[in-house]
């Protein structure tokens, strides 16, 4: 096996001497009015996108108000999972188990227990019990954790496909792939709400995802959710989310042509 | 064409405006506040993504990517971190995004000569300090820069991210733990590796080197002016780093 050089330690003299040409080659200048000119382009378009038609609604999902559900037809499991959510616990015990609403719990907080009867799910289902979590929910400002709720007036579609491989060393081709198979038509799909593709059972833990088509994958093996976003001109963003807390572990561009 | 000048902010947003009354403005669908934030921090930013990506194009790719992301999930801020912390974040991991999506290596051999054609030389390696040197100084430092930023895109990105933050924009360890997700030891060990990394492409710098020995701590005896107004140096454990505020 041969000796990589970052393997050997520095005399402390030579590292010092590292970090000061280090510290010298420091970029000490402003951003270049170039770049300051485009950044300024896309902050518009940005706010221009969100001001328009359905993000509207998006700075109030974000505040975590809920939205009252769609007069569609969509499974209610979403809002059973998603009432007091608690600490996570994945093997063998399933998706299925939830959570007792009503109780003030976070989903982001920890509980002695993360389980309830699940004769408690039809109470839960009930659209009344629903609108009662809803009131229940505080509007949450950032630094709040995402109350259960957030993701209120979501969509969850079960499949019966195994959540797809994203993989670190592979992001944009493995994200590219995704984009295809959930969502071929970027330019044309519908972003207004969240729309949640994963399989029954799926152990992720709900969180704030945001409007856009979110799919349950497979992130260097552990269970994450992907966002698909709004495309802004001819790009979309893609990101990679964390279970229980909807923090972007990774985020890439992709095209919305090809 | 040339570019417009940077538009100030609205007269609503006084500059006591803290960073996370600008996120949460801009959560509430606020217009402005994201861009002023934005503003404010963006040259460290810039500075962030350019010795990152080591290309000026690739820096403002990167960069735009981390805008969007930011956007998007402002969000999803937790308020557990600063808000520049959470930004530096979500630019960083753009920027390691896309090397990794184009598979970004530089394999080119230290210039024995400085060549203007290279990314990396003499666009990223003046500096605004260098016009108080002498010409012949002046010459010197800019070609240490150069293969200082050449090495520097040969380490593998973890490390040079680290190395980025920590030894050039003088970020505390604890900090840069929060800005790359991970633990303290790792951000250590990254920037123990690179280092040692870049003292073998530097090796010839480093024999040139005739400042004196540094201190008992490792820090240089003294440094070359870059215009921080932070210490250098590992950092003070008790010291909360706060970044410095451009003119």
């Amino acid at each position: 096996m041969s000796h990589e050089p970052d393997e050997q330690p520095l005399p402390p003299a030579d590292e010092a001497r590292v970090r000061r040409l280090l510290a010298d080659a420091r970029e000490t200048g402003p951003m270049p009015p170039d770049v300051v000119a485009r950044l300024e382009r896309t902050l518009a378009d940005l706010a221009t996108e969100r001001a328009d038609g359905p993000d509207a609604a998006t700075p109030e999902q974000e505040r975590g108000q809920v939205l009252p559900l769609a007069s569609r037809t969509r499974r209610v499991r979403a809002a059973a999972l998603l009432a007091g959510a608690a600490a996570v616990v994945v093997m063998g015990v399933g998706f299925g188990q939830l959570v007792e609403s009503g109780d003030g719990q976070d989903a982001g907080g920890s509980a002695a227990d993360g389980s309830v009867d699940r004769g408690d799910e039809a109470e839960l289902a009930e659209p009344e019990a629903a609108a009662a979590a809803e009131d229940q929910s505080p509007a949450k400002a950032p630094g709040e954790d995402a109350g259960p709720g957030d993701a209120l007036g979501s969509e969850t579609v079960t499949t019966e496909e195994p959540p797809r491989t994203v993989r670190t060393r592979r992001l944009q081709a493995d994200l590219t792939a995704l984009q295809h198979a959930i969502v071929p038509g970027p330019a044309r799909a519908d972003y207004t709400g969240t729309t949640i593709t994963q399989p029954e059972d799926f152990p992720c833990p709900p969180a704030s995802w945001g409007t856009g088509v979110i799919v349950a994958v497979l992130y260097d093996e552990m269970p994450a959710m992907v966002a698909f976003r709004q495309p802004t001109g001819d790009s979309q963003v893609a990101e990679v989310l964390q279970c229980g807390t909807g923090d972007v572990l990774r985020s890439t561009t992709l095209p919305t042509s090809g | 064409m040339a570019p417009e000048p940077p538009v100030d902010p609205p007269a609503e947003w006084g500059a006591d405006a803290s960073d996370a009354e600008l996120l949460s403005a801009h959560v509430a669908g606020d217009p402005d506040a994201f861009g002023i934030l934005f503003a404010r921090h963006r040259d460290r930013l810039w500075a962030v993504a350019l010795r990152t990506m080591g290309d000026p194009e690739a820096a403002a790719d990167g960069l735009q990517d981390g805008l969007i992301a930011a956007f998007r999930r402002a969000g999803t801020y937790r308020g557990d971190a600063a808000v520049t912390t959470w930004l530096h974040r979500v630019v960083v991991n753009a920027c390691l995004d896309r090397i990794r999506a184009a598979k970004v290596r530089r394999t080119d051999p230290l210039p024995d000569e400085l060549d203007e054609g290279d990314r990396g030389s003499l666009h990223t390696a003046a500096d605004a300090h260098d016009e108080t040197l002498d010409p012949a100084e002046h010459g010197l430092r800019s070609e240490r820069r150069a293969q200082v930023l050449v090495a520097l895109q040969q380490l593998p990105e973890e490390q040079r991210a680290a190395i980025v933050l920590v030894d050039m924009e003088g970020y505390g360890v604890a900090e840069v733990a929060r800005i790359l997700d991970c633990a303290e030891g790792t951000v250590k060990s990254r920037c123990s590796r690179g280092r040692a990394r870049l003292a073998v492409l530097l090796a010839p710098l480093l024999d040139d080197d005739e400042d004196p020995a540094p201190d008992a701590d490792g820090n240089p005896a003294r440094t070359g002016d870059v215009g921080s107004v932070r210490r250098r140096g590992p950092p003070d454990p008790s010291e909360v780093p706060v970044p410095p505020s451009r003119p």
